[in-house]
């Protein structure tokens, strides 16, 4: 007759990290031990992959539709006007300030649809403080342009704006990276804005945030690994070229 | 905000937790994606583990995520990052088991088999399976002790504290379901070869 003692008793003292001394003696109940250690290394490698290769995308996709304001919601009605009014005007304030003018993507109001345009030389500077020429005086052509000049480029609150010239990554704007003269970020998107100093081609890449991984330290990211990234993840996204002479 | 004093074992996810603390709209969504990359396989592998169902697993994962991010406010740092997500993950995967077991009861049937989940690798997709269709047939408080403790390799105290009962509780739940899935798994693997036999 076999041993009983093991499955009985002796898993429990196992589970507990606790000896058993009865096991040293017994050959059934080793040999049980060994069955049971062949189990847990079987559970181990349950897996069925990893699973929705686009599941990241969809959660920032609920989130941003969740974040986009639901008036007269839980706190006052008055509140998220108030809120939404005091932080643009603290960001116009900020973004005039340093360059990049947060009118250029309000745009009537959360940025839904990306956008890249391509300014004159000559308007280096928003115009701070009084009225701004409307969108349709600031020309927006097609995607070639003179080395001099700028791109710029609005995009939803939940999307990454990376730029590159060639294969290298030379700018990116997403929503943890500080406000800059050339990036800014609200809650009503993101603009990112860069200068293009060399002929060549620049490419614009503009992906749902948290898709594409930080560069490695030391490392550059190049437009062909993140195309890789965003196609292999099955990941929606935008790219431009923009052929600078 | 976080209560960096609570806990004293090093704290694996203080990087989020710091972003989390701050409380700002862009660290909150950083935090978030910071976690995905961190803990997306593993909450998938649990949930698979739990409903063994591709696509309740993924939507389990979703909506966690998406609960993680509405409640960072709500996080206090008193139990680890990773025990307070699995403590949602573990909560939506009780809702999916609740639904999958009304519908399995409705058309009386056995849990159905999940095409996409066979692995392709034949032998070890055959142990799996089985283990699968065995854990599938534990009860829900057993399994769930099973994998978090085996399939997710969490220490007792972990898988205590996301349950919310004692480390001695889940240990005698693992070493009662061990044997139970144990000689299921063997019924399994023997039966095709009497089959042949005969």
């Amino acid at each position: 007759m076999r041993c009983e003692h093991y499955w009985r008793e002796g898993i429990l003292l196992v589970e507990r990290g606790q000896l058993d001394p009865h096991r040293d003696d017994c050959l059934d109940c080793r040999r049980e031990h060994e069955a049971r250690s062949t189990l847990v290394r079987a559970l181990r490698l349950v897996g069925a992959g990893t699973g929705d290769p686009q599941w990241q995308a969809k959660v920032w996709q609920q989130i941003g539709r969740e974040k986009r304001p639901s008036w007269g919601g839980g706190r006052s009605a008055w509140f998220p006007v108030a809120s939404a009014l005091a932080a643009a005007c603290v960001l116009l304030a900020v973004v005039q300030v340093r360059g990049l003018s947060h009118r250029d993507h309000i745009d009537g109001g959360i940025a839904t649809r990306s956008k890249v345009t391509i300014a004159p030389a000559e308007q280096r500077r928003v115009h701070r403080g009084g009225s701004r020429p409307d969108e349709a005086s600031e020309p927006t052509r097609p995607l070639s342009a003179s080395v001099g000049e700028r791109v710029r480029i609005w995009a939803a609150p939940y999307q990454e704006v990376r730029i590159y010239r060639g294969q290298g990554l030379i700018a990116r704007c997403a929503a943890p990276v500080p406000m800059s003269a050339r990036c800014a970020v609200s809650a009503l998107g993101v603009v990112a804005e860069q200068v293009l100093e060399r002929p060549g081609m620049y490419q614009v890449v503009i992906a749902p945030m948290g898709i594409l991984a930080a560069p490695p330290s030391g490392e550059a990211s190049s437009l062909e690994r993140d195309l890789a990234a965003l196609t292999a993840g099955g990941v929606g996204h935008e790219l431009r070229s923009i052929a600078v002479q | 905000m976080v209560n960096t004093n609570a806990v004293q074992a090093p704290r694996e996810d203080a990087d989020i937790e710091q972003l989390i603390a701050r409380d700002a709209r862009g660290d909150r969504d950083r935090a978030l994606a910071l976690l995905m990359d961190r803990y997306g396989e593993r909450v998938y592998r649990f949930a698979y583990a739990m409903t063994r169902d591709t696509a309740a697993a993924d939507d389990v994962r979703q909506q966690a995520f998406i609960e993680a991010y509405r409640d960072f406010g709500r996080f206090e740092g008193r139990a680890l990052l990773r025990t307070w997500l699995f403590g949602i993950v573990r909560h939506r995967c009780l809702d999916a088991t609740k639904i999958q077991r009304r519908w399995w009861r409705r058309f009386k049937s056995d849990p159905p088999e999940d095409p996409e989940a066979e692995p392709p690798d034949l032998d070890r997709g055959r142990i799996a399976r089985f283990l699968m269709e065995c854990l599938a047939r534990l009860q829900p408080r057993a399994r769930e002790a099973v994998v978090m403790r085996y399939v997710e390799d969490l220490a007792y105290d972990e898988a205590a504290a996301i349950t919310g009962e004692l480390a001695g509780t889940i240990q005698q739940r693992v070493g009662r379901a061990l044997p139970v899935l144990r000689r299921c798994v063997d019924s399994r693997m023997r039966a095709p070869h009497r089959a042949v036999q005969e």
